[in-house]
C-alpha cells in the first residue's frame, strides 16, 4: 500500500535524487550494500521482518511548560526552596518523592528517575524543540522529532496506521524526513481523529463508489494532459489515506471499547484517557505516541497548579505502567515523562516558579531500562547538578540505545548535508542496569 | 550585540541600583521582569554568556529574564521587592529608549562608497526572452511542447498572478472574445489589480515564515508582514528597496510590518544572517556558521562577517497584549555593538569579527572597523546586498519568479545558488537578471516579460515526463500554495467563511460568526491550534489554521511537495466540505441541477466552475456511467462534484 512512496527513487532532470525517494533510499542503502541484487521490494520485505523482531515503541509524556523538578520527582522538603512541598514514600525503600505521586510511588520499581537533567535553553519554544529533536532551533535545517526518527527506522511499512501519532495537540514536526513521518494529530482523545469518520449520508459502500469514481477521472483527465507525476502521487496518498480509515485497526481510537473500570484507572481526563489511547495505539503497531499534558508553566501558584495536573497525570502515568506490564508490552514499550525544562528552585512572591534549564527531572520506565533506581542528584538547595549530569543529548542517546536505533547513522537534509540523529552526547548506562 | 558597548551614565546608575536589587531577589522576581522586558526575550547563548563579561545588573536582569515566563503577565501583587524593581526597570528601559535614539548617530567611521543606482530601461522583450529560450532547447535537441489554450492559458495566468482560479464568468468571457492580443491584456489587467499584491506578499510572508526560528504569530507579527508586503508590491516598490526595508527594519511591529522579519528570529545576528543571505542573495552561507563549508568554498570566517553586520539588535514586547489585542513587539539597535564568534580551538574564548561582505562587490569590502554603529550595520548590509554591482541579489529574485511560473528553476533548489553552483540555461538567466538589475529592479517588469512570453504560456508536462526532463521545454505542474487552496474550495463550494472572508450579498453577520466558528473547529481537529496560540487576535480565523494543514514552504523543490494524510482526510470527508457538496436548495450544486435538466450541460457547467475547463470525452463517458448505476441524480452528481473537489488537477497549477 505504501510501497511506492519508499521504492520510488526518481532523478531529477539535475541528476539530483529527489528526496521522496532519497530518503528512504539512505534508509535503505546500508542493507542494500551487502544485499545486491535484489530488488527493492524484496528488501522491503527483508526490512519489515527485520522490525518485527525488534518490535520496540515508545510512549512520550509530554508535561508543556516546563514541569517543576521540585514539586514532582525531586522534592526538597527540609530546603527553604522547598516551598513546604510533603514527600511521600515509594515502592523503592529511600527514594522519595513529591505528595500528590501517591500511585506512581506505588510503581516507581519500574521507573528510573534522572534528577540530574542540565541544558541551557530558558524559552519555551526553542527548548521544546530541543529535547524533541536533538538539535538547537536554526533557519536552515528542520531537524526531525526524535519519534518521527523511530518512525523512520522502526515502523513497518506496511502498517496502516501512522507511524506516530501526537495525542492532545500538535507537536515538533517531522522536518527534514518529509511529511509522510509527520505526527499525526489526535485533538481530543475522546473523539475520534479528524476527518477519520465519513460524512453524514456517505457509508462505506459510496465512499469506495466515490473513490472509483475519482479513479476513473483521475485517469481519463489530468494524467494524460501533464500530470502523469502528479497524479500518480496523488493516487497513492488517496488509496493510502482511504486504507487507513477504512483499516480495522482504526479500532484503536475507540476508547468505549475498553472496560470501564480500566478507563476509570486512567482518569477520565484528556490526559488520562490520552494515555490510554496511547496504550491502544501502540498496541495496535504504532511506534510512538506523545500525549500531551499542558499547563506546567506555573509562574503563579505553583503548588495548587502543580496539585491540580499532578492529580490528573499521576493515575494515567501509573495506570500506562502497570497496564503495559500486565499486557507483557512494558519491555518493548520505553515510557518517557518530561517536559522541556525546569522550574526555579527559589519561590517567586507569586508562590510560582520561573523558568531553569539548569537543573529539571525525567522519569523513564520500560524498553530495558531499571526500574526503581535514582540516577544523579541535584543540590541540596536545588540550584545545581550535584552528580552525574546528563545533558539533552545524552538523554536522546539512550532513548535510541532503548529504541535500539543507531544515533549516529545520518539522515541528509534538503540540501545535502548529512546530520545525525543525535550529534554527540554518551548513553547514561545505568539506566539499562 | 554587546553589552559592554558604552552606556550613558544614566543608564549605568540606573543598572547599578538595579543589580542591588537583582542581587538580593535575582529569581523571585523574575515575572516583574518579564512584564518589563516582555516575553521572550530571551538572550541567546552565545549573548548570555557575552553577558557575563558585562556590566553585572543587565547580565542578572537577563539571567531573570532568561528565566521569565512569555505569557504570563505578573498582573497579581507580586511584593516590594517585585514594584521596587518594576519601578527601576521602568526607568532602565527609559534609558535604552534615549540610549535607542542615540545609536542612530554615526559612528564617524568611514564608511565605503556605493555606486549611484542607476535605471536604464531594459530592451529585452517576450520575443527576444524565447529567442534565447528556443536557442537553449535547440541545443538540447528537445521540441518544445505546444501552446497552452486559452482554456489553460485563463486558469494559469489566474493563479499566477491572482492566487485564485477564475470564476467561470471569467473563464468565459476569455475564451470567447476574440480581442487581438487578449492574452497581453489580461496579463496587464491582473498585474495591475489587487488580488495580485496578495498573492505575492502570501508568497514571500511564506518564504520567510517557514524558516522562522520563532513561529509565534503572535511575537513576530505575519500578517503584519504580509499587510506590509502587500502595500510595497501594490505599489511596485523595486525590490532593492523592499529588501533595504525588511534588512533594516527597526521599531514596531504593528507600526512596520517588516520588523517581522528581525522577529521571526528574535533579532539574532546569526540567523538574521543566514536568512539574509539565502533569501535575498540564493546563497545558503549560513552552512559555515560552525565550519567552513564542506563542498562550497565559504569560510567559517566570512559568513561570521557578515552576520557581524546584523549586531547590536534586540527584541522587546512593547505593548502586552489583550482581549481581542495583539501584542506588539520591537526591534531596538544599541549604540555600537561588538560582534564576536566562539574560537573553535578555546570554546570560552570569543574572537572579535568586523563585518565584511562575503561576494565581490565594487565597494572596498576591507578594513569595515568595528566600531560602526548597529544602525550604520545594516544599512551597509542592505547596500551590499542590493548593489547593482551585486548580481546575485538579481539572480535571486529571478530564478525564484522563474521557478513558481514554471514549475522548473535555472538553479535548484531555488534557494541554493551562488557562484559555487551551475544554472541550467545561464544565458537566460544571465539576460534576464541583468536588464532587470540594470532596469532597477522593476517587478512588474520582470512578471509581464516571463508571462508574455511563449516559454511561459507551453502546455505542462511531468517534470519526469520525456519533454518535462528538459527544463524549459514545456510549463511543469505544481502544487498550489494553502492560501491558493483555500481561495480555490471557498469559491467553487461558496463557503467564504472558510477563506475568513465576509460572505456576499446579505449583511447577516452573526450567520458570519457562526460559519467562520464551525470552520474553525472543524479545521483545529485536523491541524491543531495555532503555535502560539491566537493570542489576543479574535480575527485569526479558519484561514490560518487551514494553512497550518495546507502549508508548505514555498523554498521547496516541486518533487518534494508531497501531500498529507490530514489533508486528504480534511477534502473527503470534513463536514463542511460535505455540506457544501450537497445538491440542496442554497448549494452550488443544488442550483446547477435546479437550472440545469441536462445532465450534459450540468457537468460542463460543473468542470467549468471546479477546474475551469470542459470534461475530455473520456471523463463525460465516466460520468454518464457513473449517473447510471447511481440512478439517484443528486447523489451521484454529490459524488462527482467530490470527487473533482478532491482531484490531483484542483490542487494543482497547470
Amino acid at each position: 500500500m505504501t510501497e511506492k512512496t519508499i521504492v520510488k527513487v526518481a532523478v531529477s532532470p539535475d541528476g539530483v535524487v529527489s528526496r521522496r525517494g532519497f530518503l528512504r533510499g539512505v534508509g535503505l542503502g546500508v542493507g542494500a550494500a551487502g544485499l545486491a541484487g535484489l530488488s527493492f521490494t524484496d528488501l522491503m520485505a527483508l526490512r519489515a521482518d527485520d522490525l518485527r523482531k525488534r518490535q520496540m515503541a515508545c510512549i512520550l509524556l509530554w508535561m508543556g511548560g516546563g514541569p517543576s523538578q521540585m514539586d514532582t520527582f525531586d522534592p526538597k522538603p527540609d530546603h527553604a526552596n522547598g516551598g513546604g512541598i510533603k514527600t511521600i514514600e515509594t515502592a523503592v525503600p529511600g527514594v522519595r518523592i513529591a505528595e500528590g505521586w501517591s500511585k506512581t510511588a506505588k510503581v516507581l520499581s519500574e521507573i528510573a528517575l534522572v534528577r540530574s537533567m542540565t541544558n541551557k535553553e530558558g524559552n519555551h519554544q526553542r527548548a521544546t524543540y530541543q529535547l524533541h529533536t536533538g538539535y538547537a532551533p536554526t533557519g536552515t535545517v528542520k531537524h526531525p522529532h526524535i519519534g518521527c526518527v523511530a518512525a523512520n527506522e522502526l515502523g513497518d511499512p506496511k502498517f496502516d496506521l501512522p507511524h506516530i501519532v501526537s495525542v492532545g495537540g500538535p507537536t515538533v514536526g517531522a522536518g527534514m524526513l518529509g511529511v509522510g513521518l509527520e505526527p499525526f494529530l489526535v485533538q481530543n482523545p475522546l473523539q475520534p481523529p479528524g476527518n477519520t469518520v465519513l460524512p453524514n449520508k456517505v457509508d462505506t459502500h459510496r465512499f469506495q463508489r466515490r473513490l472509483g469514481l475519482l479513479h476513473a477521472l483521475e485517469h481519463s483527465g489530468f494524467e494524460t494532459r501533464g500530470g502523469a507525476d502528479q497524479v500518480k502521487d496523488h493516487t497513492a496518498l488517496y488509496r493510502q489515506t482511504a486504507g487507513m480509515i477504512l483499516s480495522p485497526r482504526m479500532k484503536a481510537f475507540h476508547l468505549d471499547d475498553e472496560p470501564a473500570p480500566v478507563r476509570d484507572a486512567y482518569g477520565r481526563t484528556p490526559f488520562g484517557q490520552g494515555c490510554l489511547l496511547a496504550r491502544r495505539l501502540v498496541q495496535a503497531g504504532v511506534t510512538f505516541v506523545e500525549v500531551r499534558s499542558n499547563g506546567w508553566d506555573t509562574h503563579q501558584n505553583n503548588h495548587e497548579k502543580v496539585g491540580d495536573l499532578a492529580a490528573q497525570v499521576d493515575p494515567a502515568f501509573s495506570s500506562l505502567i502497570t497496564d503495559l506490564k500486565q499486557r507483557g508490552m512494558l519491555e518493548k514499550t520505553l515510557v518517557i515523562w518530561m517536559g522541556e525544562f525546569g522550574r526555579t528552585p527559589k519561590v517567586n512572591p507569586n508562590a510560582g516558579r520561573d523558568h531553569f534549564p539548569r537543573v529539571f527531572n525525567v522519569a523513564l520506565a520500560g524498553g530495558g531500562v531499571k526500574g526503581g533506581q535514582v540516577i544523579g542528584a541535584s543540590s541540596a538547595d536545588g540550584t545545581e547538578v550535584k552528580d552525574h549530569p546528563v545533558a539533552v543529548n545524552d538523554l536522546l542517546r539512550s532513548v535510541c540505545h532503548a529504541l535500539k536505533i543507531d544515533p549516529t547513522k545520518e539522515n541528509m537534509s534538503p540540501l545535502g548535508r548529512p546530520i545525525k540523529i543525535v550529534d554527540g552526547g554518551k548513553v547514561v548506562t545505568p539506566l539499562f542496569g | 550585540m554587546s553589552p559592554l558597548a558604552p552606556v550613558s551614565v544614566t543608564t549605568r546608575t540606573v543598572r547599578r541600583r538595579l543589580g542591588a536589587l537583582a542581587a538580593a531577589a535575582v529569581f523571585t522576581v523574575a515575572p516583574a521582569l518579564a512584564f518589563a522586558f516582555g516575553p521572550d526575550d530571551t538572550p541567546a547563548p552565545s549573548q548570555a554568556k557575552a553577558a557575563q563579561k558585562g556590566a553585572k545588573a543587565k547580565a542578572k536582569a537577563k539571567k531573570a529574564q532568561a528565566q521569565a515566563d512569555s505569557s504570563t503577565p505578573a498582573t497579581d501583587d507580586g511584593g516590594k521587592a517585585a514594584r521596587e524593581t518594576f519601578q527601576v526597570l521602568r526607568e532602565l528601559q527609559d534609558a535604552l529608549k534615549s540610549e535607542a535614539r542615540t545609536s542612530d548617530e554615526a559612528s564617524g567611521a568611514k564608511l565605503p562608497e556605493f555606486p549611484k543606482k542607476t535605471v536604464q530601461q531594459p530592451t529585452l522583450t517576450p520575443a527576444e526572452l524565447d529567442r534565447l529560450v528556443d536557442k537553449y532547447l535547440e541545443g538540447t535537441k528537445t521540441p518544445a511542447a505546444p501552446l497552452t489554450t486559452d482554456v489553460e492559458f485563463v486558469r494559469r495566468i489566474y493563479l499566477d498572478i491572482t492566487g485564485k482560479i477564475p470564476t467561470p464568468e471569467q473563464t468565459r468571457a476569455f475564451v470567447n472574445t476574440h480581442e487581438k492580443d487578449k492574452r497581453g491584456k489580461l496579463i496587464e489587467h491582473l498585474l495591475n489589480g489587487p488580488d495580485y499584491a496578495e498573492n505575492w506578499a502570501r508568497y514571500w510572508r511564506d518564504v520567510i515564515r517557514y524558516h522562522a526560528t520563532n513561529q509565534n504569530i503572535n511575537q513576530v507579527g505575519f500578517p503584519e508582514l504580509e499587510d506590509w508586503l502587500k502595500d510595497q508590491i501594490a505599489k511596485n516598490r523595486p525590490w532593492d528597496e523592499v529588501a533595504r526595508g525588511l534588512i533594516t527594519a527597526t521599531g514596531r511591529n504593528d507600526e512596520n510590518g517588516a520588523v517581522a522579519f528581525g522577529l521571526a528570529h528574535m533579532a539574532q545576528p546569526v540567523e538574521l544572517a543566514g536568512e539574509v543571505s539565502r533569501i535575498f542573495l540564493g546563497v545558503q552561507i549560513q552552512c559555515a556558521q560552525c565550519h567552513d563549508h564542506p563542498t562550497d568554498s565559504w569560510k567559517r570566517q566570512q559568513f561570521h562577517e557578515f552576520a557581524s553586520f546584523f549586531a547590536g539588535a534586540r527584541q522587546r514586547q512593547a505593548v502586552r497584549g489583550g482581549m481581542g489585542q495583539p501584542p506588539v513587539f520591537e526591534v531596538m539597535l544599541q549604540g555600537k555593538p561588538r560582534y564576536t564568534m566562539p574560537d573553535l580551538k578555546d570554546p570560552a574564548k570569543q574572537i572579535p569579527v568586523a563585518p565584511k561582505f562575503f561576494l565581490a562587490s565594487a565597494a572596498p569590502a576591507k578594513d569595515l572597523p568595528n566600531s560602526l554603529t548597529a544602525r550604520e550595520r545594516r544599512d551597509l548590509a542592505a547596500s551590499y546586498v542590493t548593489s547593482q554591482d551585486n548580481p546575485w541579489f538579481a539572480k535571486a529574485f529571478v530564478n525564484r519568479v522563474w521557478y513558481v511560473l514554471m514549475g522548473d528553476a535555472f538553479y535548484m533548489p531555488v534557494d541554493d545558488i551562488g557562484p559555487d553552483r551551475e544554472a541550467k540555461a545561464p544565458e537566460v538567466l544571465e539576460a534576464l537578471a541583468t536588464q532587470w538589475r540594470q532596469g532597477g529592479y522593476d517587478v512588474r517588469w520582470l512578471f509581464r516579460t516571463v508571462l508574455n512570453s511563449k516559454a511561459y504560456q507551453r502546455e505542462v508536462r511531468s517534470t519526469f515526463s520525456a519533454s518535462g526532463r528538459t527544463p524549459f521545454a514545456a510549463n511543469c505542474p505544481s502544487r498550489l500554495r494553502a492560501d491558493q487552496i483555500v481561495d480555490a474550495l471557498a469559491q467553487v463550494l461558496n463557503l467564504p467563511a472558510l477563506a475568513g472572508q465576509a460572505p456576499a450579498g446579505n449583511g447577516n453577520g452573526k450567520g458570519e460568526n457562526a460559519a467562520k466558528k464551525a470552520a474553525t473547529a472543524e479545521l483545529k481537529s485536523a491541524a491543531g491550534a495555532l503555535k502560539g496560540g491566537a493570542g489576543g487576535r479574535r480575527n485569526i480565523g479558519p484561514r490560518l489554521l487551514f494553512n497550518t494543514l495546507f502549508g508548505v514552504d514555498p523554498s521547496t523543490p516541486n518533487d518534494d511537495v508531497l501531500g498529507t494524510i490530514p489533508q486528504a482526510l480534511f477534502l473527503m470527508n470534513s463536514p463542511q466540505v460535505n455540506r457544501a457538496i450537497e445538491a440542496r436548495p442554497g448549494t452550488v450544486l443544488g442550483e446547477i441541477l435546479g437550472a440545469t435538466p441536462d445532465n450534459r450541460v450540468a457537468l460542463n457547467v460543473l468542470y467549468v466552475r471546479v477546474l475551469a475547463r470542459e470534461p475530455t470525452a473520456k471523463e463525460v463517458q465516466a460520468c454518464g456511467r457513473y449517473l447510471e448505476t447511481v440512478g439517484d441524480r443528486r447523489e451521484a452528481f454529490e459524488d462527482i462534484l467530490w470527487s473533482l473537489i478532491n482531484s490531483t488537477e484542483f490542487i494543482t497549477r497547470r
